[in-house]
């Protein structure tokens, strides 16, 4: 069961609606390439700990975006598979990278990966508390609405 | 092998780190330094059964972590860039060993302005070229040129390198099929880029996990891809469209034993559609996906021997009124001789609604989903609604209510079958005391659960935000009581207190933190767990 768990939750990480590369061009804008200025990390670890409270909750469909691969499957394999008393902590939250920032009308967009600590809680298949631990890395895409 | 990979990772580091300064002299222009460091010390305290709690080791834990952007970009445009993270750890969350460890390093030269443009990554990178033939975290080198040739954008780029688990700090102590197999990669993609045709490319990859213990897969996968934008009339159609040949060989096992060879293909092809002029917006979106028994390439997310077709339609947006269905069918193992059915069929409904000066929100979901497969051992049937309703009483307040009910019917076996039901109210206001804004949610969840892992767990909560102009204080508390008849540890009550006060002075952030669980089942032990930490964390930005 705990195993079953765990392949269900490795799903959380796919976050990346990875299609192919782009054209990027080189030196094409003043600035670009340059690595990007940090994220807040308060920001993000605010953000992951609702993120792990939303886990195996119907408030988990929202966090996962429209394009997010598999959306629908991992949160029907989540309702079906994970038992219910299984919750989601933070337990460190390493580099947080930002990959890509773009300014649109009214808001800012950063993609951002983040490299985060959990521990899984819950009760094994012989009823006994279990614990396990794993380290996944995240991508996020972070809106910003600005004034304009 | 890790020894050696440390060596190589620290002298990769040292000659990445040194080589900006061989740069300094070359290029006219200033260095541009920006980053973060924080610094974090805490201490766990955790008596009696830790394995009813998130912590598992207790004592202090503490870390200095440092996150660095070095740019220097000259007149001409060429850029000198390096990004390092790292951290000095003595904290067994952040780390799984003590001591420095290198998390990110990489180098950047780009130059505009030569005879062919160029760029060049060398480290730890995300390589990408498509979904189907590399996506993938790796240490190396990363080439690219970008050739003025027929009036279209060119890209060539050639990737090497390799993923090994030890460089990410990746507990090794885990479930083998749970972590990212360790291989190494070369490969070469040229994309052309046209306003009009769209961007095209051609990749070709080859990846070797006979260095990794976890298999002896060497495969050489060559795709074909093509992104394209589509108008017509007022539909704008983003279409992603790729298919790619894999052949090499696969061993399971050790030794030389039960090595093939395998050959197989994969597709991939996905339509967005919009239509915006409409009063009502109109989004639509298909995928299909094919993936052969033998098409499971290393360094991406493609799953073999599956099919799959999604589509979802929708109308309105979610700011205003909105609906969307959906239909999925995947086919697993589909080579094999028992593949896996799951149909699933829903619909999603944003609905505001005003009776008089009273103006809520609802946020309706139904869907039906069948797993089955051909042999009879599955047969799962599942149906669920879920109701949510925000009634925004005024703009200081707030509350919100969710139902929801899931029934899974297992006709093959009739073990797994359940009934769950759920139900949440909470309600939020914020008011101002003094120059200090008070936001207060109390809450209260109740869920049920009956057949396959019965239970019923009731969850009250409050938590108090008070922010100020500098500083920001967050309390929670809550209970959580849980039933689970049949078990042997038939209840368990469980308290949690957390606080966390921030306090921010331009560059510089404070913070204090203490968590405390209590954890009390009807058999077994107790746990009683406490944690308080504090971290200092501080922005730069300027020039050398």
């Amino acid at each position: 069961m705990i195993r079953l768990l765990f392949l269900v939750f490795l799903g959380v990480s796919l976050a990346a609606p990875a299609q192919q590369r782009s054209f990027e061009p080189i030196g094409g804008e003043a600035g670009a390439g340059v690595t990007l200025p940090p994220h807040d990390r308060t920001l993000v670890e605010d953000w992951l700990e609702s993120l792990a409270q939303a886990w195996n909750t119907p408030r988990l469909a929202p966090l996962l975006a429209p394009a997010f691969p598999e959306r629908q499957r991992l949160l029907g394999a989540l309702e079906d598979r994970v038992p219910p008393d299984a919750r989601l902590r933070v337990l460190s939250v390493g580099p947080v990278r930002v990959l890509s920032e773009s300014r649109e009308t009214g808001r800012i967009v950063r993609t951002l990966r983040i490299t985060v600590r959990w521990a899984v809680v819950g009760t094994d298949a012989d009823g006994s508390p279990t614990r396990r631990e794993t380290q996944q890395e995240l991508v996020v895409e972070w809106l910003r609405r600005v004034p304009q | 092998m890790a020894a050696t990979g440390t060596a190589i990772g620290r002298a990769l580091a040292a000659a990445l780190l040194l080589l900006p300064v061989v740069a300094a002299a070359q290029d006219s222009g200033d260095w541009r330094m920006r980053g973060q460091t924080t610094s974090r010390v805490e201490y766990y305290d955790i008596d009696g059964d830790s394995l009813l709690g998130p912590y598992g080791r207790d004592g202090v834990q503490a870390y200095q972590s440092l996150h660095l952007g070095l740019s220097r970009q000259a007149d001409s445009g060429a850029l000198w860039d390096l990004e390092f993270a790292g951290v000095l750890s003595a904290s067994e969350y952040r780390t799984t060993e003590p001591g420095g460890h290198v998390e990110y390093l990489r180098l950047r030269r780009e130059d505009p302005a030569a005879a062919v443009p160029y760029r060049l990554d060398v480290g730890d990178q995300h390589a990408r070229f498509s979904r189907l033939s590399l996506d993938q975290d790796l240490r190396g080198v990363r080439g690219e040129i970008q050739p003025a040739l027929g009036g279209l954008d060119h890209s060539l780029v050639w990737v090497s390198g390799a993923y090994r688990r030890h460089w990410h700090d990746v507990d090794a102590r885990l479930d083998p099929g749970l972590l990212e197999p360790e291989a190494d990669y070369h490969g070469v993609s040229w994309l052309v880029a046209d306003p009009a045709l769209g961007e095209w490319s051609l990749n070709t990859v080859h990846h070797d996990r006979t260095a990794g213990a976890d298999g002896g897969d060497r495969h050489l996968v060559t795709s074909l891809a093509a992104a394209l934008d589509i108008r017509f009339l007022h539909q704008r159609l983003d279409t992603d469209l790729e298919w790619a040949h894999l052949q090499g060989t696969t061993r399971r096992g050790s030794g030389g034993a039960g090595e093939r060879a395998v050959a197989d293909t994969g597709l991939f092809a996905q339509v967005d559609g919009s239509n915006t002029a409409l009063e009502m917006p109109l989004d639509y979106r298909l995928r299909y996906e094919d993936y052969g028994a033998g098409f499971r390439p290393a360094g991406t997310d493609v799953v073999g021997d599956r099919r799959a077709f999604v589509t979802t339609a929708g109308v309105g947006s979610e700011e205003r009124a909105r609906l969307q269905g959906r239909y999925q069918r995947h086919v697993d193992h589909a080579s094999g001789p028992n593949p896996v059915h799951l149909v699933e069929h829903g619909v999603e409904a944003v609905v505001p609604f005003g009776l008089g000066p009273v103006h809520t929100r609802h946020e309706l979901d139904a869907a039906h989903r069948e797993r089955r497969d051909e042999r009879g051992w599955i047969d799962e049937h599942t149906r669920r609604l879920s109701w949510d309703m925000i009634l925004p009483l005024a703009e200081t307040r707030e509350t919100r209510l969710t139902l929801y009910w899931r029934n899974l019917d297992d006709r093959a076996t009739g073990r797994y079958g359940h009934r769950e039901r759920r139900i949440s109210l909470s309600h939020r206001t914020r008011f101002r005391l003094g120059g200090v804004q008070i936001t207060a949610t109390p809450g209260l969840a109740y869920r049920t659960r009956d057949g396959f892992l019965a239970q019923r767990a009731i969850d009250p909560t409050l938590s108090l935000e008070a922010a100020g102009a500098l500083q920001e204080l967050d309390v929670s508390l809550g209970y959580h009581e849980l039933e689970r008849p049949g078990r042997r540890a038939r209840s368990i009550d469980e308290y949690r207190l957390a606080m966390d006060w921030h306090y921010r002075l331009r560059r510089h952030q404070l913070g204090l933190e203490y968590e405390h669980h209590l954890a009390a089942p009807s058999a077994g032990e107790d746990l009683e767990l406490w944690k308080a930490g504090v971290f200092w964390r501080y922005q730069f930005a300027g020039s050398l």
